[in-house]
């Protein structure tokens, strides 16, 4: 186990709040968004060319055998001795560096996720490249964010600012990658990072657009919907999407369950038996190898018989789990996609043979799947709404997208319940909280934990009578003030420390306009955040008007005992 | 607010290092791709013009795919699609195409021939003048009158004489004085228009430049044949003899003898011998009448039975004096015959009967 795990939710590393300002975030939200474009571009380049070169379309058979296999032993010892936490995907580790270490991700991963995928995927391990970017985003966000000494809370915000942008570069869809980053990795659609997470795509994307100019990831045809019957059609399309995608979960879930039982001492070699499996389907079919998203062109361009769509629409969802579960290093999102367009493509290939003149070409259709097989898949139904959208720049593909997205997510959820990051946190030990769960407790604002009543500690009290005020609270520190005037916060250490001359707290608490505080209209995690950056466990709630006017009180206990009720009531 | 020097030089160091790596990966990646993709549309572009459009298409795409922003193997994609009769395919391609340069003149002349493959001849007018007067690279001037002259060909395919002959006037009207080989073209496409007087002046301004020029004669022979100028057309398929001896001007110098030797019109033409060919021409028109009837048995008609009756009664009897009325008397039947034969068995198209038909055309005008 690394020191990354060892340090599992209760590492906490040194931090140094003198930098930890908006202005601070700000600048270092674009710093991210600059540093994790150009890194994504150079991984993107990097698998790519390198592909190109270790298994061309017209090389020897032999070669799409052996290459998959050596670069799987390569990789696979690399992340066992190596680099531990650049196993699979990336979402999981980057959800569980958000929730459970304090936005916490190494170097070492970084570094180990970037070269490890780009030996994988250069060899044509079936997986793409999107959820190692986000990782490796997300990892180069926290570096930054220690190293310039941002505080623990602050370093795990800026972590979604560079899944954003790694996403943003990775996929060319800047305001997917903002909705993914709160949708998925936060869970919060109400997030306080999202200027910085937009800041942070917005960046990457112009790096991107720099470097590599604006080509879209996907080329599709023009997308025209020929007849009204059509939205029937792909409503038919996001249940055979759902049931693909729940069919490619459940596949990756129970083929990892059966890795996990082998005995540790094989860990190191697993990641061969992927290479094996997608190195012997590549000798026959070539199209199976790597991310596939030549081949994802050709059918959105609709010159792909549906006999051929429908098998690599099958191989992949073998060989991907496959794949990932055997430990090696790449992602899900552009197997997804690659499925979904295999899907798309068959389904829309067979309407329109059975019904030419009322069904667009197998194109729109490939198209619309891919949004619906990463709904069912990834379970971001929003996300791949937009993505696609974004992909294609044709605002009149919505309509459908949603029909089939939505479709195949409800499909997805009922007949696979756990999502599949949670679940494959899941088979670590990790319990992640869930996107609801995180809402819920989001849900708790001041207005339904606030102690309208409480007093306020007042300024002419001597320190003798402040101490045991506080005693009597269980409280390190309470609102100072007169009547309903609130002055600032006092603490029991202050009071513990204060100097000789000082007799009463008016001599302690002078009258100022930046203590820590609260409105009626924060959420509870808002709270949290702003005791503990005050390092405070009781704070005013003023109004917005006046900064002075109490309207009541709320304390740390009183926030945990309202977690506690909601979390029983769920 | 002081940040930590150290780091922002590291990250400063990061961030041109990582610039530096992007630039150089990202010129490879572009320049072998860029290769890749002219390597792909040098071997399609090759197979669509030996006319192998579907090894073609294969190259092709693969030549789109790696380089989207270049019209020139978009465009020869659409035209191997066009060539397979894919223009469903081709269609939105095309589209995308003209949304992306409008004016281009190579794009619009590709939509011109993707309409034409779909039978949307009007449109495929329209796109043929876009590309006229659209934006071309290299030799304009050429490119235009290309596209002129395949939009020529279109309306002469579908006998839009009209239309035709406007595109070969501005085709004239633009064609440099010095291009023999483009105005000898032209020449005979005005003849193609239907427009004979306008191929006798553009060969005649040919052959005042070149007397040699045996393929102007033969054009001008042609032109007087069409303008019912007998002798003239004769004199100039003689000139094409003595100039050219491998053109064939033989069964034309026969053909316009039989029809000279027929023609009762010219001046001065004694009475006798007007009367003569006048009676030849109507035992020709009646012989070819009955011939065609024996061939059709019951497409006779009473007013047939009667014409031929009346043309045997004419040729049988021996008048005592032969005057002019006489002979515009069988002429007069004569073409009563012919309007029937063409109304009842079409006009002749048989060598043999050529001399007649071109007969009875200029009696007719």
């Amino acid at each position: 186990m690394s020191s990354e795990n060892r340090g599992a939710g209760t590492r906490s590393f040194e931090t140094k709040p003198a930098y930890d300002s908006d202005r601070t975030l700000i600048v270092l939200s674009i710093l991210i968004g600059v540093i994790v474009g150009l890194t994504t571009v150079a991984f993107m380049l990097m698998t790519g060319r390198l592909a190109a070169r270790m298994y061309p379309p017209e090389s020897a058979a032999w070669r799409r055998l052996l290459i998959p296999v050596l670069g799987s032993l390569v990789s696979g010892f690399l992340l066992f001795r190596f680099f531990p936490n650049a196993r699979g995907s990336g979402i999981p580790q980057t959800k569980v560096a958000i929730f459970l270490r304090e936005g916490y991700i190494s170097l070492r991963t970084v570094l180990g996720k970037l070269t490890c995928c780009s030996i994988s995927l250069a060899s044509g391990i079936a997986l793409g490249r999107e959820g190692p970017s986000v990782q490796i985003g997300a990892g180069i966000a926290s570096v930054i964010g220690r190293r310039f000494g941002l505080s623990s809370a602050n370093v795990k915000a800026l972590v979604p600012v560079g899944c954003s942008a790694a996403l943003a570069a990775a996929f060319n869809t800047p305001i997917a990658a903002v909705l993914f980053s709160l949708e998925e990795i936060l869970g919060d659609m109400h997030a306080p990072v999202l200027g910085s997470v937009v800041l942070s795509s917005a960046t990457s994307w112009m790096v991107l657009h720099l470097l590599l100019g604006d080509d879209p990831l996907f080329h599709p045809p023009a997308y025209k919907l020929v007849h009204p019957l059509e939205f029937a059609i792909y409503a038919v399309l996001g249940i055979v999407g759902g049931l693909g995608s729940v069919c490619f979960v459940k596949l990756l879930l129970n083929i990892r369950l059966w890795f996990r039982k082998l005995p540790k001492s094989t860990v190191w070699v697993q990641p061969v038996a992927g290479g094996l499996f997608v190195g012997a389907l590549g000798w026959f079919f070539p199209g199976v190898l790597g991310v596939g998203y030549e081949f994802v062109d050709r059918v959105l361009g609709g010159d792909v018989p549906v006999k051929a769509v429908l098998l690599m629409a099958v191989l992949k969802i073998v060989a991907t789990p496959v794949c990932y579960s055997s430990g090696n290093a790449g992602g899900i999102f552009g197997p997804s996609l690659f499925v979904g367009a295999m899907i798309g493509g068959a389904v829309g290939s067979t309407a329109h043979s059975l019904l030419p003149g009322i069904t667009a070409g197998p194109g729109a259709y490939a198209l619309v799947g891919m949004g619906a097989a990463f709904a069912g898949i990834v379970r971001t139904p929003l996300t791949s709404v937009i993505m696609i959208f974004e992909m294609t720049r044709d605002y009149s593909i919505i309509v459908p997208l949603m029909i089939a997205n939505l479709v195949s997510f409800f499909i997805s959820k009922s007949l696979q319940p756990e999502p599949i990051y949670e679940a494959l946190a899941l088979q670590e030990g990790v319990h992640l909280p869930e996107g609801a769960s995180r809402e819920h407790f989001a849900g708790i604002r001041v207005e339904d934990i606030i102690d309208r009543d409480a007093p306020l500690l007042p300024v002419a009290a001597g320190l003798d009578d402040a101490r045991v005020f506080l005693t009597n609270r269980a409280c390190n520190s309470w609102p100072v003030g007169d009547g309903k005037f609130v002055h600032g916060i006092v603490a029991m250490q202050q009071i513990e420390t204060a100097p000789g001359g000082a007799t009463m707290l008016l001599d302690l608490v002078p009258l100022a306009d930046d203590f820590p505080h609260v409105h009626l209209d924060h959420a509870a995690s808002q709270v949290l955040e702003r005791m503990r950056g005050g390092g405070v466990d009781a704070m005013p709630v003023v109004s917005r008007t006046d900064i002075h006017e109490l309207l009541g009180v709320v304390t740390l206990s009183g926030i945990l005992s309202a977690y506690q009720t909601e979390a029983g009531v769920h | 607010m002081k940040y930590p020097a150290r780091t922002i030089a590291a990250v400063a160091v990061v961030i041109v290092g990582l610039a530096s790596i992007d630039q150089f990966l990202a010129r490879t990646e572009m320049a072998e791709v860029r290769n890749s993709a002219d390597r792909s549309w040098r071997q399609g572009s090759l197979l669509l013009r030996q006319g192998h459009a579907d090894a073609a298409l294969d190259a092709l795409r693969n030549a789109h795919s790696l380089a989207r922003d270049n019209v020139t193997y978009e465009l020869d994609m659409i035209a191997a699609l066009v060539a397979l009769g894919n223009t469903d395919e081709a269609d939105p391609l095309m589209e995308e195409v003209l949304q992306r340069k409008p004016n281009d003149g190579a794009a619009n002349l590709a939509a011109a021939r993707l309409k034409v493959k779909e039978g949307a001849v009007k449109d495929a007018e329209a796109f043929y003048h876009r590309a006229i007067f659209g934006d071309w690279t290299g030799d304009t001037a050429a490119r235009r009158r290309d596209a002129r002259f395949e939009l020529v060909q279109l309306l002469a395919d579908r006998n839009s004489h009209q239309e035709m002959l406007a595109e070969l006037i501005s085709l004239e009207a633009e064609a440099d004085t010095g291009n023999d080989p483009l105005r000898l073209r032209i020449a005979h496409l005005f003849l193609v228009a239907d427009a004979p007087s306008r191929a006798a002046s553009a060969y005649r301004s040919l052959i005042e430049k070149n007397p040699d020029d045996a393929e102007a004669y033969e054009g001008l022979g042609e032109a007087e044949m069409r303008l019912g100028r007998y002798p003239a057309a004769r004199a100039a398929f003689v000139q094409v003899s003595y100039r050219d001896r491998s053109r064939s001007v033989a069964p034309r110098l026969i053909l316009l003898n039989e029809v000279i030797q027929l023609d009762p019109t010219p001046r001065r033409l004694p009475t006798a011998e007007k009367y003569q060919r006048s009676v030849r021409i109507l035992a020709l028109a009646k012989g070819d009448l009955e011939g065609l009837l024996a061939q059709h048995q019951g497409s006779a008609t009473a007013q047939t039975g009667l014409l031929l009756k009346y043309a045997t009664d004419l040729l049988a009897s021996k008048p005592h004096s032969i005057t002019n009325e006489l002979a515009e008397q069988n002429l007069d039947l004569a073409e009563k015959i012919w309007k029937e034969r063409v109304a009842l068995f079409g006009v002749s198209t048989e060598p043999g009967e050529e001399a007649l038909r071109l007969t009875m055309e200029h009696l007719a005008s």
